[in-house]
């Protein structure tokens, strides 16, 4: 249902039209034969105002057009407009639109060099000649381009938006496009990286429309289907539209990453609240759910918060970033943080610890008595294990520490009416992070004394990321009712601070943020609109982007918007300079003997986030130092090219490696992909002809059973579907073993049958066991003792 | 009947997208195609159909054209009225149509 590129040359010849115009003409009748509507048509050629029936009558509108050569007219009952030249519904853009307020596109572009921002975009491609760019193009700001809204998918549109302008994950996209790999249907990293492409490009068009990557994320998450629109006026349903179309949002974008990369290794889990605590070591998986006498209602009972009744998307993983796939290693090491829950034991006063990993921080809004609480309360004996918020405190220093003291003292003290209390962001964070008193009803289950216990718990960030998303809980979704907090959170563009909230483990230098997006929700809970407010990297101006308009607007505008789910990005001067004295290196073009090859990835990681960490050159490498076989035809993709002086700086910096000088096939991995495939062959071509014969034979003496599970194993290593080889035959599940000693098959195994032929080739080749053969011999008929002595015997023989 | 036809579908479609009723029909009509069965008739079929093609050289093209216009003739009368009277339904709610 999109608007359709390809104008219609013929739209010149349409005079003025306005909306009243077409209405009062509605409201008439066939200029021919006096018929009234509905479904009239009125003549769009300039200074004709025919009104003629349609096809359900005279069709007077098309004798019309045919003698006067009139192509264009215009329905009267659905204002479209078609074309007879073109035999087509063609559209008008603006012409016809009602005049509603701020509805005209107001795009801006910077023309006038702007003050240069710290964030400039450094080309990634260092050494690549063809990457020049003139200075003009370096100001000239880019991404500025709005989306359709498809029918109420202003979330979806504000959501791509705010990760569209998140430098690491676009650069991602853009630089290392030749990473982006996958067979998986429907292939959302690359519907993503075609949008983010064609939002980027220098010839952007005014808007994109995201029809296929919308396809996409429906297929792939049920929840953004059908009930995922808001719905007005419908009440029933209405609870679980609304809910939806609230959550959609941020869903949208903590499920992002996980589905743009195809699975990780960890399921989905239904979040019900704090994770339940286990004692114990602390351990990455996440513990066992342990109920307490009564589910905990909510991370902070006290406080207003939004439960969600659809399925939580955050997802515990188990050994963060391990999978292979690149891109799903660029994007969870970009956005998911690492928190560390401690509990405290009320009745031993041990401390339980337990490592969650999450893909955002879903705050609570504090409300006015919770925010007095919070802010007298870190001051307070909080029952606590020592080292706590204390410790850190006084790492700010004294002086500051006692100016803030006396800050939150007065405002805690002035009646609310008086100061109106201003929620920010750092007392979400702080209400999210502070000490969890379970005790009452909220007790819970110590697992080593088995009883019902008093603690508290403890928050803590082990980890924290580039990305850091926030998300406020500003909806709230009842059976049969919902609604949304409207109260302003104030919340800093610049210099957040993570540092009181982190654990004593954590090894993150650097722990300020700088906002660079914010979506911003309009309206009510039942009914409402998305905008996302981006920083663009190019020239740091701040633009509104709402659906297909994009508008600049200034820092002010943005601190006062209603933040929905906020954006931060590591900020780091440091990291800055760094990059410009790399950028200098390369600019000296000193000729070196040797060339380097780094990973393509790790340059675009020094180049977007602030901790780059090692350079990461045994991505593209095998075991051996080369280059693997199947990676060889697209190198291109994952290499870069860098003199000598800019390696060494790079290596003497970061570390890792290793250095590469030259690019080759493995031959050694090229001689173990070839043994491996002949050898695939080679037992599947065996299996198939001693199979063969066996079911040629029309009354075989002996079946062998085999376990299916074993031979399916082995069934995906040979077609090529599992890398991995099976590990020794496996009978035991389907074996069953008599007092006698003697193995029989099992009552319901799933088993298969083969010959003996068969059964001795997969077992020289695997081993295991153990061996169920079943004799179809008249010896049936005797009982089962002399029946097993004559197995013996002959297992015996065969033995010799 | 070609232009007033096609503007009308036009609208009609573009409504039903925006309040998203046509994924809700959609999905109701998935659910009544397989209480009555037409999913697992259709699926016989199509078997039927690679096993006298044969496996090797049957296209999903040479499928399709097979079993669309026997899945057509398939649909159950009800699920067809049904579908019709929630359509008709809509518009008369949307009834600037």
């Amino acid at each position: 249902m999109g608007d359709s590129r390809d104008l219609c040359p013929h739209l010149d010849s349409i005079g003025e039209v306005t909306k009243e115009d077409l209405l009062l003409k509605s409201k008439g009748t066939c200029q021919s034969c006096g018929v009234t509507g509905p479904n009239l048509w009125a003549c769009l050629q300039v200074a004709c105002p025919y009104v003629g029936c349609g096809e359900f009558f005279a069709d007077h509108s098309t004798i019309h057009a045919q003698a006067k050569k009139h192509n264009l007219t215009v329905n009267l009952t659905t204002f479209r407009v078609w074309c007879y030249a073109c035999e087509k519904e063609v559209f008008l853009k603006q012409r016809l639109a009602a005049p509603t307020p701020g509805c005209s596109p107001k795009f801006s572009e910077q023309d006038s060099p702007p003050p240069s921002h710290p964030l400039k975009a450094v080309p990634i491609a260092v050494a690549d000649e063809g990457e020049s760019e003139s200075e003009d193009d370096d100001l000239k700001p880019r991404g500025l381009t709005g989306m359709k809204n498809l029918g109420n998918s202003c979330y979806m549109n504000a959501a791509l938006q705010a990760l569209s302008n998140c430098p690491p994950l676009t650069q991602f996209f853009l630089e290392c496009g030749g990473l982006v790999r996958t067979d998986k249907k429907p292939a959302l990293c690359k519907s993503y990286q075609k949008l983010v492409s064609e939002v980027w490009h220098k010839k952007r068009p005014s808007y994109v429309v995201p029809t296929s990557l919308s396809h996409g994320i429906k297929l792939v998450n049920p929840m953004f289907r059908g009930y995922a629109q808001q719905v007005r006026g419908h009440p029933g349903p209405m609870a679980v539209s609304t809910s939806a179309s609230s959550s959609t949002c941020s869903e949208l974008v903590r499920c992002w990453p996980r589905r743009t990369c195809g699975p990780s290794s960890a399921p989905s889990r239904r979040w019900r609240g704090p994770p339940r605590l286990g004692s114990g070591s602390p351990r990455p998986a996440s513990p066992p759910p342990r109920p307490a006498r009564r589910p905990h209602p909510g991370r902070c009972s006290s406080h207003r918060t939004g439960t969600r009744p659809l399925t939580g998307l955050r997802s515990p993983s188990r050994s963060h970033p391990v999978s292979l796939e690149s891109e799903s290693r660029a994007l969870s090491v970009c956005a998911g943080h690492h928190a560390l829950f401690e509990l405290t034991h009320g009745c031993c006063q041990k401390v339980s610890t337990t490592v969650e990993t999450f893909q955002d921080l879903s705050l609570p809004i504090p409300g006015k008595e919770d925010l007095a609480k919070l802010h007298s309360a870190i001051y307070q004996n909080v029952p606590a294990k020592p080292g706590t918020c204390g410790d850190s405190y006084a790492a700010q220093g004294w002086l500051a520490f006692i100016m803030e003291y006396i800050r939150r003292f007065v405002v805690s003290c002035t009646p609310s009416w008086f100061w109106g209390p201003v929620v920010t962001l750092e007392d979400c964070l702080a209400a999210f992070f502070a000490a969890d008193e379970l005790k009452g009803d909220n007790m819970y289950s110590c697992e080593r004394c088995k009883k019902l216990r008093n603690g508290v718990k403890y928050c803590k960030v082990l980890r924290l990321p580039e990305i850091l998303c926030v998300h406020l809980k500003r909806f709230r979704h009842e059976v049969t009712y919902s609604f949304k907090i409207n109260s302003h959170v104030s919340f800093p563009l610049e210099g957040l601070d993570l540092r009181p909230f982190l654990a004593k483990e954590c090894t993150s230098q650097i722990t300020t943020y700088d906002l660079f997006s914010v979506i911003c929700h309009h309206g009510t809970a039942g009914s409402g609109h998305y905008i996302a407010y981006c920083q663009n990297v190019i020239n740091g101006q701040w633009y509104e982007f709402d659906d297909q308009y994009v508008t600049e607007v200034h820092e002010t505008v943005v601190q006062n918007v209603e933040g929905y789910v906020l954006f931060y990005r590591k900020s780091s001067e440091e990291a800055v300079r760094e990059r410009q004295q790399v950028v200098s290196l390369a600019a000296m073009r000193e000729p070196s003997l040797l060339r380097f090859y780094v990973s393509r990835e790790w340059l675009n990681k020094f180049n977007t986030f602030t901790e780059p960490g090692p350079i990461t050159n045994q991505t593209f490498l095998c075991s051996h130092g080369g280059i693997p076989p199947n990676k060889y035809h697209y190198i291109d993709d994952l290499v870069v090219i860098l003199p000598q002086n800019v390696w060494e700086h790079l290596y003497n910096r970061f570390g890792g490696g290793p250095a590469v000088n030259h690019l080759y096939v493995c031959s050694i991995c090229q001689v173990e992909i070839e043994a491996l495939a002949k050898r695939r062959r080679t037992e599947i071509d065996t299996f198939i002809k001693l199979n063969k014969a066996f079911q040629a034979e029309e009354s075989p003496g002996v079946i062998y059973c085999i376990s299916m599970q074993w031979f399916r194993e082995w069934e995906a290593f040979v077609k090529g579907k599992d890398s991995e080889p099976p590990g020794p035959i496996d009978n035991s599940r389907i074996a069953q073993v008599k007092g006698s000693g003697h193995v029989q098959l099992k009552q319901g195994a799933d088993y298969g049958q083969i010959s003996e032929e068969t059964w001795t080739y997969l077992n020289n080749l695997y081993g295991g066991g153990p061996e169920i053969a079943i004799r179809q011999t008249v010896a049936q008929l005797q009982d089962p003792e002399s029946l097993h002595g004559e197995q013996k015997i002959e297992a015996e023989t065969r033995a010799i | 009947m070609r232009r007033d036809v096609q503007i009308l579908r036009a609208a009609i479609n573009q409504k039903l997208i925006e309040t998203g009723e046509r994924e809700r029909l959609k999905e109701l009509l998935r659910a009544k195609l397989i209480e009555c069965g037409w999913k697992d008739q259709l699926k016989a079929h199509c078997k039927e159909v690679i096993k006298e093609k044969g496996l090797e050289h049957v296209t999903v093209d040479d499928l399709v054209a097979e079993i669309t216009p026997k899945g057509r003739a398939l649909v159950p009368d009800s699920v067809k009225k049904e579908l019709l009277q929630r359509i008709r339904t809509f518009l008369a709610q949307h009834a600037s149509l």
